[in-house]
């Protein structure tokens, strides 16, 4: 029982990490936004909102951008583009989640994207992808 | 010297990728600097000493004994961003084209409103899909931009001024700009002025495709190349579509350059087609490219018909740097072509193998 017990907890903790939810995040005086507004500002369609990054090693940056419909080798060829023709601000990589909220936390215009789990009161989530 | 700016440039990039984009970023009292570079280090070799292989408007390159010379280049641009809507950008940029001053770009760049943006100095004119970052490697996916195409325009800078109005078209966007000064044409190894340079482009956006169209006209002083004094209206139009999604990447493009007084010397056409497929970090594409000149018989001609088949590979091996292969075969049609420069009597009556393997990187 208390094998089948583990067994199931187990499995629940491994589905919801592969299952695990990405969410846009920004200070909570921030507005909701659209997937599509989430996908035009970090890959640099539009501006408006300064981005924070998540280190390139990081699992969650290919998924957030995989969830975007971009691979990144693609993203980084893109931002190169962008940075170099003056069309947009690359956004600032930190360190890890906690970076990211705490610099959207500090500025209403600052936007990232963490685990749905490391959501806590000092952000607000703008989307969920 | 170029082997030493590229390996300079290579250390510098490899030591710095981790950091790419953050690292020389500063504030100064008040004002955001932030300075990026982009280098292509590689080397060109071909199956023939009968001419020299180029890149666009190159005046020496690559015949069987292989050289740098062609696609390598290293850029470095410095931003300072005074408030959310100015800023002032410099490119520097070290290559091989006939095109000497080092300073690529200087231009002060104003938003007054979030969809508008207006550009002052010295500039790129959008003439093609991939205009202002035709030298960065790193953000296209080919070793370089298909001669049949982009070495057709004799001119690309621009002094003067370019104004941007974007609008949103549902989950699309929608871009005019339109430009205006002064430049400075190059053909036969010549310079010569150009003025009245007007000019236009419509971009439309979605998340995956790209459709552009441009036009540009100006007035060319042509003393230089004829020996008199001689006035010519130039034109260069060209049209392009690029898409990529779901590991597809396709992209075409038609141009067309045309002259007023000298139609049958100057107009031209070209096109090219690209396709590829992503897989993770390998890219492997074909390409067919092609220029035509025109059917008006001449005694010269800027240049000649041409095609290329291309197939080449690009991989992403570190972060912030990909090495490319390409190995193409140029069709000159028994004439001069677009490629070759120092062309001896021998040249044209083979197709040419030409070979490419280099590494770009941005930091």
């Amino acid at each position: 029982m208390k094998k089948t017990i583990s067994i199931v907890v187990v499995g629940l903790l491994l589905s919801s990490a592969a299952l695990a939810d990405v969410v846009v995040v920004g200070n909570p005086a921030a507005a909701a936004l659209t997937k599509d507004q989430v996908s035009d500002l970090f890959l640099g369609k539009t501006s408006g909102m300064k981005l924070v990054d998540q280190p390139e090693s990081s699992k969650i940056k290919a998924e957030f951008y995989g969830k975007l419909g971009h691979d990144l080798s693609q993203v980084k060829a893109t931002w190169s583009r962008l940075i170099f023709t003056g069309k947009a601000q690359a956004p600032k990589e930190v360190s890890d989640s906690a970076a990211v909220k705490k610099a959207v936390a500090a500025d209403p215009t600052t936007i990232g994207y963490i685990d749905k789990s490391e959501v806590d009161g000092t952000v607000k989530v703008l989307s969920t992808l | 010297m170029k082997k030493l700016i590229a390996a300079t440039a290579l250390t510098a990039a490899v030591i710095q990728a981790p950091a790419y984009a953050q690292s020389l970023d500063t504030v100064l009292g008040g004002i955001d600097f932030s300075v990026h570079g982009f280098a292509t280090a590689g080397g060109v070799v071909t199956n023939t000493n009968t001419a020299e292989f180029v890149r666009g408007d190159e005046t020496s390159g690559a015949d069987k004994t292989p050289t740098e010379n062609v696609d390598s280049n290293l850029g470095v641009q410095a931003t300072a961003r005074f408030n959310s809507w100015i800023s002032a950008t410099v490119q520097v940029l070290e290559d091989a084209s006939i095109q000497t001053d080092p300073i690529a770009w200087a231009y002060v760049k104003v938003d007054p409103i979030n969809s508008l943006s207006i550009k002052l100095g010295k500039l790129e004119m959008p003439l093609f899909m991939i205009s202002d970052s035709r030298d960065i490697g790193y953000a296209n996916n080919w070793v370089r931009p298909p001669n049949e195409v982009y070495a057709l325009s004799l001119n690309e800078e621009l002094k003067g001024g370019e104004a941007t109005y974007t609008i949103p078209v549902g989950p699309t966007h929608l871009s005019g700009t339109a430009y205006a000064g002064n430049s400075t044409a190059y053909a036969l190894g010549t310079s010569y002025p150009s003025w009245e340079v007007r000019g236009g482009e419509l971009r439309w956006e979605s998340d995956w495709v790209t459709v552009r169209g441009g036009y540009m006209s100006e007035q060319n002083d042509l003393k230089p190349l004829l020996g008199f004094p001689e006035h010519d209206k130039y034109t260069f139009t060209g049209y392009g579509l690029s898409t990529d999604h779901d590991n597809i990447v396709a992209q075409a493009e038609w141009v067309k350059r045309t002259s007023a007084g000298y139609a049958a010397i100057v107009n031209a056409t070209g096109w090219y087609v690209l396709g590829g497929y992503r897989i993770g970090k390998v890219l492997p594409y074909l390409s067919y490219a092609s220029t035509s000149k025109s059917d008006i018989p001449a005694p010269e001609n800027l240049s000649g018909n041409q095609n290329t088949k291309a197939v080449g590979v690009r991989w992403d091996f570190l972060q912030s740097a990909d090495i490319k292969f390409q190995f193409e075969r140029v069709d000159t049609k028994g004439a001069q072509g677009i490629s070759f420069v120092d062309q001896t009597p021998a040249f044209g009556n083979d197709t040419v193998s030409v070979t490419t393997l280099l590494v770009d990187f941005v930091f």
